[in-house]
């Protein structure tokens, strides 16, 4: 048998090489009549024609669909050499809506594109802070911009800014006539400066300055009320799943234990989601043990996420969670984690239907991309996408109502007789019936329509 | 090759020994004297081979230097498909053949690959890898060309420029048909214009030009039309929601009444669900064949909008007729679209006319749009030969005269002549127009023109889909530029439903220009 003999394997390797890369520019050479640069050039070039030919091979392969990337940059050339049209070539703005336009051909609304300013407020949601004076702002009959509430221990609480104020200026400036967004942006900024605030306040005949230091302001996730001192019925209502909420619940659910909570109304209404994390920490208080949800890979490989024992602080109290079509992504997390172990009674209408789960994939210049990478199951292997969780008990909301009022709040009035028949203060007769209207009810229900479900973030 | 064995030198047998010479004992012996020649050949070219093939086995070395040689012609074959990759890649993205001569586009590809800044790149390409990397369900090579194409259609929308798109495989091919003279749909060119009213702007379809008898031509449909809908469902803009909001915002400062809100928002969101979105809609009106549809339009000078009912089909077009009025020799010339066959039949009406002695011509240009730049400089060539049709303006502060093609002295048209335009003479039309007052003096009558002296250059990409991108503005020569005015005419005329007044206008100049060349002859 012939033995290879490594020291002249290895010249004779290279040498074979070295005659395909003769070969390989030997056309540049023949037609560079001498000039040593292009043959230089030609040598440079080599990687990235090699890669090219055989990108080249696999694309006929695959009846050739455009290159992304290659007709991206070739039509962004052109555009930068040839365009001759209104509008400059912002190549940064051309870039976030070609990368928008290719994020839309996958069909998925929560895949989607976060340019700097959205990635940022986006942090600041999941962190569940931000700088300013923690003053909420809304809009009034007039289209003024006024103090909601000033949240407490803030800025805004401390100098005295009262719930109803009107904001007439910023800073000296007056805001006729700007968005509430606009306004809230002027009234944010760095921890530390100071903002001044011109407020007219009713009974008050002058306008009120106020010079306020901007701080490092928490948002409020959660709320919460003893509806009922005597039966000892707790509300807790959750805006948002973010770091933050968390902490914020079990300081609820302590207050209320003081004030002898008996059974549990957990207000999960409009709540959009937030992180997945929240939403297994939320979770594993109400469920005694096994996944909170099963995050199904890419691939099809189902991993479960187990409930957290450390979060079993507290007693566990009969529980009504209210949910609408506005609960989404972690709410339905949640929500369906105690619909399927029966841990508690859902009560509302349908749920958003959203079961996948986004990783936010930061990118060079401070923008971002959300990508649906994993499907989400509830514990007992259910899909919820696109379609929701349906209630145990359906409630339709009336057309106008204010949450939390028990008068105009027919779903929480509803959740309270719910809860009561599970404390055993109701007959469960009650029960029957409200079933009994809820079915009677849905075949006059509505549907959500697709531009509200086009207009949900998260 | 010389084998001192009783075999005969097969191929078969030869490849056997060069790949298992020992192992059955048939040791090849191999004339060494001859092989040595082609050897030394080769160290000459690389004297490295014949030290290394020195300690080898002489057979080993002749195999070896046919492996080199193997791989020398496979470097040079792969640089040959790179090459004609490469070739390709630049075809791609070059005008379509019918563009402005001169400046070749990979030229350009040079002159800005100076400045290239690779972070936007770099972006598109990690969101990309992610994607692949992540996404749920994994990418296929079909999702991939939805991407890139869906990633054109929004970077080019960005721009805002009504004549800057991405246009899928299947409007490409309208393109190509027009070329030929054949059209879809109601028949009519239509424009994306934005439009604001109040505080919103938004982007409307408006019809610029009716075609030589189509169905929107038949149906009585004008060039200026604003189409707001379609069989009863609105036309909505790229972003419905622009107008929701606003009218909500209105709303809410007013609003006393939640209800009437309420109201508000039901019904703009029941607008918005029924309606179509303006590129479906165009669409519909440009490619779609044998429906009956029914238009609802707002005409200017009109209170009401106007409906009408259309039925869209696909049709030719007779790019060209003329005739010669009997009693005063003047000829017609109705110039209806630019197509492949318009210079010839264009050419062919002025023979006829000037073999019948025309003493001058009307050429109307009413409702006569679009077409590209090298049919128009070869239909001018009749009247205009080799001179300079516009001057392009280009990026860069690049400005390129524009010539028109030559053509036989004695064939050439230099009689007076007078052109009819109204606001359905658009693009090239225009061009052409005002290139005929420029050069040789012809009159203008009729109404103000479109004004859209863009050139445009489309591009076809190797999916079969295409990019149309404005890529310059033909400036006139003499007369003014008139970008967005619309062309203004030497004798304004308004259009009249019941009598031509336009052609009549146009008739009476003619013939007194006529008069006048025929005193100034008889004077001379």
């Amino acid at each position: 048998m012939k033995r290879l003999n490594i020291n002249k394997l290895i010249p004779a390797l290279f040498l074979l090489l070295s005659a395909f890369v003769v070969g390989f520019i030997a056309p540049d050479v023949l037609a560079s009549h001498g000039d040593l640069r292009s043959v230089t050039s030609s040598l440079q070039l080599l990687p990235q024609r090699l890669e090219t030919l055989l990108v080249q091979a696999q694309v006929e392969k695959e009846n050739e669909p455009l290159p992304i990337i290659e007709t991206y940059s070739a039509v962004l050339e052109q555009l930068k050499a040839d365009y001759y049209g209104q509008g400059n070539i912002d190549e940064r703005r051309l870039t976030y809506s070609a990368i928008r336009g290719m994020l839309s051909a996958l069909n998925d609304p929560f895949t989607r594109f976060l340019d700097p300013d959205e990635y940022k407020s986006m942090r600041e949601e999941n962190e569940g802070n931000f700088t300013g004076i923690g003053a909420q702002l809304d809009t009034n009959k007039n289209g003024e911009v006024y103090v909601k509430e000033p949240l407490p221990d803030t800025p805004a609480m401390r100098a005295g800014v009262k719930a109803n104020d009107v904001i007439v200026s910023v800073d000296d400036k007056p805001i006729k006539n700007l968005d509430i967004e606009q306004v809230v942006k002027m009234i944010r900024g760095p921890a530390g400066t100071k903002v001044k605030l011109g407020i007219r306040r009713t009974g008050v005949p002058r306008i009120i300055y106020k010079v306020i230091t901007r701080q490092v302001v928490q948002f409020r996730m959660v709320k919460y009320q003893m509806l009922d001192s005597k039966d000892g019925i707790g509300y807790i209502r959750l805006y948002q799943f973010n770091e933050q909420c968390d902490t914020q619940f079990d300081q609820a659910l302590t207050q209320l234990e003081k004030q002898n909570l008996k059974g549990l109304i957990l207000d999960l209404r409009g709540n959009p989601g937030g992180l997945l994390q929240a939403a297994v920490d939320i979770g594993s208080r109400f469920i005694p043990s096994g996944p909170v949800v099963v995050i199904q890979e890419r691939g099809g490989q189902k991993n479960p996420i187990y409930v957290k024992e450390e979060k079993h602080n507290h007693k566990r109290y009969p529980l009504v969670v209210l949910v609408d079509k506005h609960s989404a992504s972690a709410s339905e997390i949640v929500s369906g984690a105690i619909k399927d172990t029966g841990v508690g009674t859902l009560v509302g209408t349908r749920t958003f239907g959203k079961g996948r789960v986004q990783t936010i994939m930061p990118l060079q210049d401070g923008s971002a991309v959300a990508i649906t990478t994993a499907k989400y199951l509830t514990p007992n292997g259910t899909d919820i996408h696109k379609k929701g969780i349906e209630p145990d008990v359906k409630v339709e909301p009336p057309d106008t109502f204010e949450v939390g009022d028990l008068k105009t709040d027919v779903q929480l009035a509803r959740s309270i007789q719910v809860l009561k028949v599970k404390m055993g203060l109701l007959p469960n007769s009650v029960l029957d019936e409200l079933k009994k209207a809820a079915q009677a009810g849905s075949t006059q229900s509505s549907s959500t329509t697709s531009s509200e479900r086009a207009a949900k973030p998260n | 090759m010389h084998v001192t064995n009783n075999s005969p030198p097969s191929a078969s047998a030869q490849n056997r020994a060069l790949t298992e010479p020992y192992a059955h004992g048939n040791r090849l012996l191999i004339d060494t004297s001859r092989e040595r020649g082609i050897i030394e050949l080769a160290g000459q070219v690389i004297p490295a081979v014949f030290v290394t093939i020195n300690g080898m086995r002489n057979y080993r070395a002749l195999t070896f230097i046919l492996l080199i040689t193997a791989f020398f012609a496979t470097g040079y074959a792969a640089r040959i498909a790179t090459i004609a990759h490469e070739r390709s890649a630049i075809r791609q993205f070059s005008p379509s053949p019918v563009r402005t001569p001169g400046v070749p586009v990979a030229t350009t590809h040079l002159e800005s690959a100076g400045n290239i800044d690779l972070g936007p790149l770099e972006v598109m390409l990690t969101v990309l890898r992610s994607l692949r990397e992540h996404f749920v369900d994994p990418i296929t090579p079909s999702d991939e060309g939805r991407m890139a194409r869906e990633a054109l259609r929004a970077m080019l929308a960005s721009l805002q420029d009504p004549n800057t798109r991405f246009l899928d495989p299947d409007q490409l091919k309208l393109v190509s048909e027009a070329m030929r003279g054949q059209y879809h749909g109601i028949g009519a060119f239509l424009a994306i214009k934005k439009i604001k009213a109040g505080n919103i702007q938004e982007e409307h379809l408006i019809l610029v030009t009716p075609i030589d008898d189509g169905p929107a031509a038949k149906a009585g449909l004008r060039a200026g039309d604003d189409i707001v809908a379609i069989d009863g469902r609105d036309v909505l803009p790229l972003d419905p929601f622009q107008r929701a909001s606003e009218v909500i915002k209105e709303e809410r400062k007013k609003a006393i009444d939640k209800d009437v809100l309420r109201k508000h928002i039901e019904s703009e969101t029941k607008r918005i669900e029924e309606g179509i979105p303006i590129l479906k809609a165009e669409r519909m009106l440009t490619s779609e064949d044998d429906k009956e549809l029914e238009l609802t339009v707002v005409r200017k000078g009109t209170p009401q909008p106007i409906k009408v009912k259309v039925k869209t089909e696909a049709f030719f077009v007779q790019p060209v007729s003329w005739k010669l009025t009997d009693n005063d020799q003047l000829g017609y010339i109705r110039l209806g679209c630019f197509t492949d066959r318009t210079p010839d039949e264009l050419e062919s009406a002025v023979y006829g006319l000037k073999s019948k002695g025309a003493k001058g011509i009307i050429l109307d240009l009413r409702n006569t749009a679009a077409g590209n730049l090298e049919t128009v400089l070869s239909a001018a060539k009749v009247f205009i030969p080799g001179r300079v049709f516009a001057i392009e303006h280009k990026s860069r502060n690049r400005k390129v005269p524009i010539r028109v093609e030559q053509y036989p002295r004695d064939r050439v048209w230099n009689g007076p002549m007078v052109v009819l335009v109204n606001s359905g003479t658009a693009r090239m039309a225009e061009a052409l127009a005002v290139a005929l007052k420029d050069n040789i003096a012809a009159k203008i009558v009729g109404e103000p023109s479109y004004g859209d002296p863009s050139s445009v250059t489309l591009m076809e990409l190797r999916d079969g889909s295409g990019i149309a991108m404005t890529t310059g503005k033909l400036v006139p020569l003499r007369s003014p530029d008139y970008h967005g005015k619309g062309l203004h005419p030497d004798i304004l005329v308004a259009s009249n439903a019941q009598r031509d007044e336009q052609l009549n206008e146009a008739t009476k100049l003619l013939r007194s220009m006529t008069r006048s060349l025929v005193s100034t002859q008889s004077g001379t």
